[in-house]
């Protein structure tokens, strides 16, 4: 099993887990989730599924020791500083083992440089262990429950099970949503019986979102690869129409899987907080990262700007700089380290690699730019929120977003910079030619069919943003219509996805971040 | 209905009606001929779906090891028994399970001969099971044809015309030696047996050409690269016990006088024109000796082989 979009997922294992879930008794259907979550994550990662079992179980025991010492401990001084010492601990396992898997060769590959750089005649090879799926995700989820038991905001979970579970939960475990922990650890854990709506609706939402990865983005990644891969053939208009592909591709297939993951634990009858939030309909970069992958900007907001903003040492920069800056900009100098401490983790996040570090501060770099504005924007009534402004706004937002994504996809920050010189040095189009729609694996049937599947998505994105309810809205129609229209949507995926002989199955493209 | 199967009651019609438009749509895009232009998968081996009812002797499965070694106009020219390679690149053996499906509905050989390289091709454990499914519903195989649709797909019945003179065999006459000649069958893996879906799959094939009364002869094509005794051992245990003669030709590469310098087009992985010659010319033998085949070059039912002979030998030279 690869990922959701695989027969063994959608109609040997997923119905057999349902089978199982409903024919179990309410309190121990948890259990079946939990054995299938577990069998999930080892398909795809094998042995390295202890890493998950040992970080709920760690999980288990960092959250009672922080809850004894506040039991034990008569100062509460004492007892918090006490807790702070544990609650490092905590964060220093678990980001350590992301880091073992994830950044070793990164950091390792950056130090062999200086030592080759400095003619010194030694390497460093990093062990070779693997990376287990979703550890990115599952790891944030650990952090958040440790700092929350910290910060009292939770009691801990005496169940180590319960842990397990909510930091494994097969739907979410390859791409998110990164959900907290009070969000979800009791509906995985009271086994609501599934029902006919819920059924249905969780079906919907998850034909909606194959649609979206068949239809669009797995049609678009033939294309955007060929460009990418061999930018320097193509002229700086094509390389301007893949960062246009792949940014619709990245957007397509990560919304698409999101709609499958939520619809996958609607079914259970668990409410997985949204990713997505029509995000192209953004005025502004900041904006932006409000309504795209949302649970990873409001982790990064609880847990890393609030703590580096309200540190001592940011009060102290605040109190220094304010008397000379004023009550707007002096704040905004210790909001504006916070946000490069956010910007810094977040490229990294997404990868080991310079590029996407460069990716975080491409965005700091606009959010602060937006930030020191807008005291002037709001005095000359420049803040673009309505009409044409709005949609000029809209429009500016996406090409910084896919300018951002150019660099996120290239093969290094080199390539991302060639490309995007190319693009504005060169913008020209090489003539369509049969030969390079082969080149390009594309044909014009294919370029119809994607733009007519975008107006599509932009039109429900429009009833979405507007707050009308779809699918209820769907679910009242007469049943001929609404029949006709599911059929509609399962006959596209059918008839019009990129699969079968000939299309190479692409994986969801988070889950390898 | 009760409320409580009123839900239960809808979901099955709604999936119902959806088989029945599936099954619509399978008819509208399937292809009406096994022409390369009507967008029929692996169009060389089913090329067998337009070979005259019961006319073929001799039906040849697996991979590319047996396309690029074996030509039946060859045997055909000199023994006078017909047979057709329904092999495919890198062809898993529930696929070649599908095309002796497909094969039985008109043809019913005397002989049907299995290439061992395919039992050892891993797969994902759903593929037979999609397999059966595009077969049923050809439109999960086809749905890509809905950008080529003409007037006669709407209506037409399905009608397969192609002559393949090579009756599924390739000719390539390209040279890459292997390296350095040695010993290549004595190479040591760890482990080397058939996995158990295969073993699964592989019975049932067997099973299937005794219900019909086709023998089954299991055979490996010399291949510097996929073959060793490991292998060897494998398939002769499984063959043992399941009472079908083996014949490994890796173990005659002497008789056979395969040179690896020479005749090979790609470093030891498959055979060139010149190596499938020598091959063909022992299996020839070995089938005429060993099984009760026919010379149907008199016979004027068979005349289209005759005249397949002409064009095959314009496709040979053609190719030098």
């Amino acid at each position: 099993m690869v990922s959701y979009f695989t027969v063994m997922f959608a109609f040997i294992f997923l119905p057999v887990t349902i089978l199982l879930y409903q024919l179990f008794p309410a309190r121990k259907r948890w259990i079946v989730l939990l054995g299938a979550s577990l069998l999930f994550f080892w398909s795809i990662s094998g042995v390295l599924v202890i890493f998950v079992i040992a970080s709920g179980f760690m999980l288990h025991y960092f959250g009672l020791w922080m809850e004894n010492i506040e039991y034990e401990e008569s100062s509460r001084k004492q007892a918090r500083q006490k807790k702070k010492k544990v609650l490092l601990l905590a964060i220093c396992v678990h980001i350590g083992m992301l880091l073992v898997c994830k950044y070793l060769g990164f950091f390792t590959g950056n130090i062999n440089h200086l030592l080759s750089w400095m003619h010194l005649p030694f390497t460093l090879t990093p062990p070779a262990i693997g990376l287990p799926i979703g550890i990115s995700f599952y790891t944030l989820q650990a952090v958040s429950y440790c700092v929350d038991v910290y910060r009292q905001k939770i009691r801990a979970d005496h169940h180590p099970l319960r842990l397990l579970l909510f930091l494994c939960f097969f739907p979410a475990i390859m791409e998110g949503p990164i959900s907290r922990y009070e969000q979800i650890a009791f509906s995985l854990w009271e086994g609501n019986a599934i029902t006919y709506e819920r059924l249905t609706f969780g079906v919907q939402r998850m034909a909606w979102g194959v649609f979206k990865k068949l239809v669009i983005a797995d049609r678009l990644n033939p294309m955007v690869n060929e460009v990418f891969t061999h930018s320097q053939q193509y002229s700086g208009g094509m390389v301007a129409i893949a960062m246009i592909a792949y940014t619709v591709q990245l957007y397509m297939d990560f919304s698409g899987t999101m709609d499958v993951v939520i619809g996958t634990a609607e079914i259970f009858g668990v409410s997985l907080p949204e990713n997505f939030r029509q995000p192209f309909f953004s005025k502004s970069i900041a904006e932006f990262w409000q309504r795209w992958h949302i649970t990873l900007g409001t982790w990064f907001k609880d847990y890393v700007f609030y703590p580096v903003s309200m540190s001592s040492f940011a009060k102290k920069i605040t109190r220094k700089v304010k008397k000379r800056l004023g009550y707007y900009y002096g704040p905004l100098v210790a909001g504006s380290l916070a946000l490069f401490a956010v910007w810094i983790c977040n490229g990294l996040w997404h990868g080991a690699g310079w590029h996407f570090i460069f990716f975080g501060m491409y965005h700091f770099f606009f959010i602060l730019m937006g930030n020191m504005m807008l005291p002037l924007l709001r005095k000359y009534h420049l803040q673009w929120n309505h009409g044409f402004w709005r949609i000029l706004a809209m429009i500016r937002t996406s090409i910084l977003v896919c300018i951002g994504e150019l660099f996120f996809r290239a093969d290094g920050l080199r390539i991302g910079f060639s490309m995007f010189y190319k693009m504005v040095t060169d913008f020209h189009f090489e003539s369509f030619s049969t030969s390079l729609w082969t080149q390009l694996h594309l044909d014009i049937q294919d370029l119809i069919l994607v733009l007519v599947s975008l107006v599509l998505v932009f039109v429900i994105s429009v009833f979405k943003e507007k707050k009308i309810h779809i699918r209820q809205k769907v679910a009242v129609f007469p049943i001929v219509l609404r029949w006709s229209l599911y059929y509609g949507l399962l006959f596209a995926v059918i008839v019009f996805g990129a699969y079968g002989t000939g299309y190479v199955p692409v994986d969801p493209m988070y889950a390898s971040y | 209905m009760s409320g409580k199967w009123k839900p239960a009651g809808r979901v099955i019609v709604f999936f119902l009606l959806f088989f029945v438009l599936v099954w619509y749509g399978s008819r509208i895009v399937e292809p009406k001929d096994n022409l390369d232009q009507d967008g029929i998968r692996d169009v060389s081996a089913n090329g067998i779906l337009s070979e005259k009812e019961d006319s073929i002797d001799v039906l040849f499965l697996g991979d590319s090891l047996v396309y690029s070694s074996i030509s039946p106009m060859e045997m055909y020219q000199r023994q006078g028994f017909t047979s057709y390679l329904c092999s495919t690149p890198a062809q898993p053996i529930y696929y070649a399970q599908s095309f002796l499906e497909k094969a039985l509905q008109t043809q019913h050989p005397k002989l049907v001969v299995l290439e061992a390289d395919m039992m050892f091709r891993g797969f994902v454990s759903t593929d037979p099971l999609v397999e059966s499914v595009k077969e049923v519903f050809p439109l999960f195989e086809y749905h890509d044809r809905w950008k080529h649709l003409q007037p006669q797909d709407w209506t037409g019945e399905v009608h397969y015309t192609y002559n393949n003179v090579l009756k599924g065999f390739r000719i390539s006459r390209e040279i890459k030696p292997v390296d350095r000649v040695g010993s290549y069958m004595d190479e040591r893996r760890n482990k080397e047996t058939i996995p158990l879906i295969n073993r699964w799959i592989l019975d049932s094939i067997v099973k299937q050409c005794q219900e019909k009364g086709c023998p089954v002869l299991i055979y490996s094509a010399p291949s510097y690269i996929n073959w060793n005794w490991k292998r060897h051992d494998a398939v002769q245990a499984y063959c043992d016990q399941a009472h079908i003669p083996y014949l490994d030709l890796n173990t005659q590469i002497k008789e056979l006088g395969i040179n690896w310098k020479e005749d090979t087009r790609d470093h030891g992985d498959h055979l060139n024109f010149e190596g499938a010659m020598k091959v063909t010319r022992y299996m020839e033998s070995y089938l005429k000796m060993n099984y009760d085949l026919e010379d149907h070059r008199q016979d004027p039912v068979y005349q289209s082989w005759n005249d397949a002979w002409i064009n095959y030998q314009k496709s040979v030279e053609g190719r030098q």
